[in-house]
């Protein structure tokens, strides 16, 4: 094979190897060249793409600027501000950021049961003050009618109704105090381990002379266990077993039968207290435990704070209590408290 | 006169019963809205205390059925709510008079006077049949300007008598202006009573009707 038309003979071979190397050679200078005066651009197009990325998954996840981030904020803090002044009762937030739509929530529901917590108290205090005003009248009326009669029987008979007035709103004032402390925290803080038969029997004990006064057979019912324990707080233990028995003495009548049980079934305190009084109807059961609520036949003499009291306190130890009709005839309260774990040695050094 | 307390609360009850009854009034007393209607179905009554706040609803649901059925006996609310609207709810239901718990003995007895007075068509605090004048505020009668002294029954029987100048009175309709339920009445007593009043005012201020009643004119 020879070529005729220059002084150079070439194997095809040798001619297709050498095109190959200049055309790469050729690619290598263009890319070289490119690279060198392109680069600003690809790397402004890579950064193009990022962008475009970022806002597309900025847009998928909701994820905000942070220039719009703290305008949400601005804006929550500013409502906030209107509802501490009382301008606005309600948050309305519209944000794209979950974080701050969940802070939002967050902040509404505490606002709506603050709100709740105080239209309560407030229906409460003016409960409180009717409640107190009843006792008031009476002694008013009772000490006019001491100055005004000349019967000397019905003088002494006003005088006793007055003491009695006296007492009835000492006790309220009481009853009061201790379920407004109630009323204030949700959990419980001071507690220690309480023996509830011991406390029980402290409570019986205290009581002894009323029970003995209206001749009432006293039956107990105490597991044999050696400990039932419960983390609780004294005072408010106290004041739940104290208000169980003497809303008990007081409804039953003379010679009746007071039937009280302390036991324990799986890692629960049970307590139970019967009696032999007229009971509640059916219908009025759930709404006794209501603040100044009273049973539809009149019958109530007490504060109307009693069992409110109780299962405040139940609630705050995460117990229960339930009203029933005992088969005794009266009223059976049943309060069951979770079982404290065996540690007393522990306690006791704390 | 014979007045309905409707109140639930024992002392403020027997304060009124016995406050009330020293005005010689014939007072019953009911604790709850049942015994309200109970009593009002069967006995005529004067007037009414009532308290709202009772154990079985409100007292203004016995005040409603009463004006539904035309009962325009006066009734004075008693209660321990002081708010405006509740006055004006009470009023609006049919009350005619207001007291606000803890009242005044003395108050509430002129107003039960005032009430009294206006529902016998009299705006006068005295009452007065020919030479006959009485004012019950002050326990004073007068006969012809002459001041006369009667004894607290005396007093109350005359008032009832007056009350009703120009109709007769049986003995039972006195009586019954007079003692509550639980007071006991001997058979004589207004009778006893009346020839008391004749001493003082002279013979023929009380006709006798035979066999019917009594009659002022």
């Amino acid at each position: 094979m020879i070529d005729i038309r220059g002084g150079y003979i070439m194997s095809n071979k040798t001619f297709l190897g050498s095109m190959t190397a200049l055309l790469a050679m050729l690619l290598i200078m263009f890319l070289a060249a490119l690279l060198y005066y392109a680069l600003p651009f690809i790397w402004l197009l890579v950064f193009v793409i990022i962008i475009a990325i970022g806002i597309s998954m900025g847009y998928a996840y909701k994820v905000e600027t942070p220039i719009q981030l703290a305008t949400a904020l601005n804006d929550l803090t500013g409502q906030l501000h209107r509802i501490n002044n009382g301008y606005a009762d309600t948050l309305d937030v519209s944000s794209q950021s979950p974080e701050i739509m969940q802070l939002a929530t967050e902040i509404q529901t505490h606002l709506s049961l603050e709100s709740d917590r105080l239209v309560k108290e407030q229906s409460f205090s003016s409960d409180a003050s009717h409640e107190l005003r009843t006792p008031l009248s009476g002694m008013r009326l009772q000490a006019q009618v001491a100055q005004r009669t000349k019967d000397e029987n019905q003088r002494e008979k006003a005088l006793e109704y007055i003491i009695e007035a006296v007492d009835r709103s000492t006790r309220l004032v009481q009853q009061l105090l201790i379920y407004s402390r109630l009323t204030k925290r949700r959990t419980q803080t001071e507690k220690s381990l309480l023996d509830m038969k011991e406390q029980l029997t402290q409570v019986l004990t205290n009581h002894m002379q009323n029970i003995v006064k209206k001749d009432l057979s006293l039956i107990k019912h105490f597991s044999e266990d050696t400990e039932l324990l419960v983390d609780a707080n004294k005072d408010q233990m106290l004041a739940l077993l104290e208000n169980i028995l003497q809303n008990a003495l007081e409804y039953t009548p003379d010679k009746g039968e007071l039937r009280i049980s302390l036991s324990h079934e799986q890692d629960r305190i049970k307590i139970t207290v019967e009696d032999t009084g007229p009971g509640i109807v059916e219908t009025d059961l759930e709404r006794v435990v209501i603040p100044f609520q009273k049973s539809s036949d009149g019958s109530q003499e007490g504060t109307g704070l009693g069992l409110a009291i109780c299962e405040r306190v139940a609630y705050l130890h995460q117990g229960t209590m339930t009203l029933g009709n005992s088969a005794l005839g009266g009223l059976l309260v049943e309060v069951t408290l979770p079982q404290a774990p065996m540690e007393p040695m522990s306690q006791q050094a704390g | 006169m014979r007045v309905l307390v409707v109140e639930d609360d024992s002392i403020i009850g027997d304060g009124l019963l016995t406050g009330l009854r020293m005005d010689d009034y014939a007072v019953d007393w009911v604790r709850n809205i049942t015994s309200a209607k109970t009593t009002l179905a069967t006995t005529e009554y004067d007037l009414m205390i009532l308290d709202i706040g009772l154990p079985d609803g409100s007292g203004l649901d016995i005040l409603r059925m009463l004006r539904r059925k035309k009962n325009d006996m006066p009734v004075l609310i008693l209660t321990a709510y002081d708010e405006s609207s509740d006055k004006i709810k009470g009023l609006d239901s049919g009350a005619d008079d207001y007291l606000i718990k803890p009242f005044d003995l003395d108050e509430l007895r002129a107003r039960i006077r005032a009430l009294h007075r206006r529902a016998k068509g009299r705006a006068s605090p005295v009452i007065e049949v020919g030479s006959l004048a009485m004012d019950p505020s002050k326990h004073e009668v007068t006969l012809s300007d002459c001041p006369i002294k009667l004894g607290p029954k005396e007093f109350a029987i005359l008032r009832v008598l007056m009350e009703s100048s120009g109709r007769i009175l049986s003995k039972s309709q006195i009586e019954d202006k007079l003692y509550g339920w639980d007071m006991e009445v001997e058979s004589n007593t207004i009778e006893v009573h009346i020839h008391g009043i004749r001493k003082k005012l002279g013979k023929d201020m009380i006709k006798t009707i035979r066999n019917v009643g009594y009659r002022i004119d």
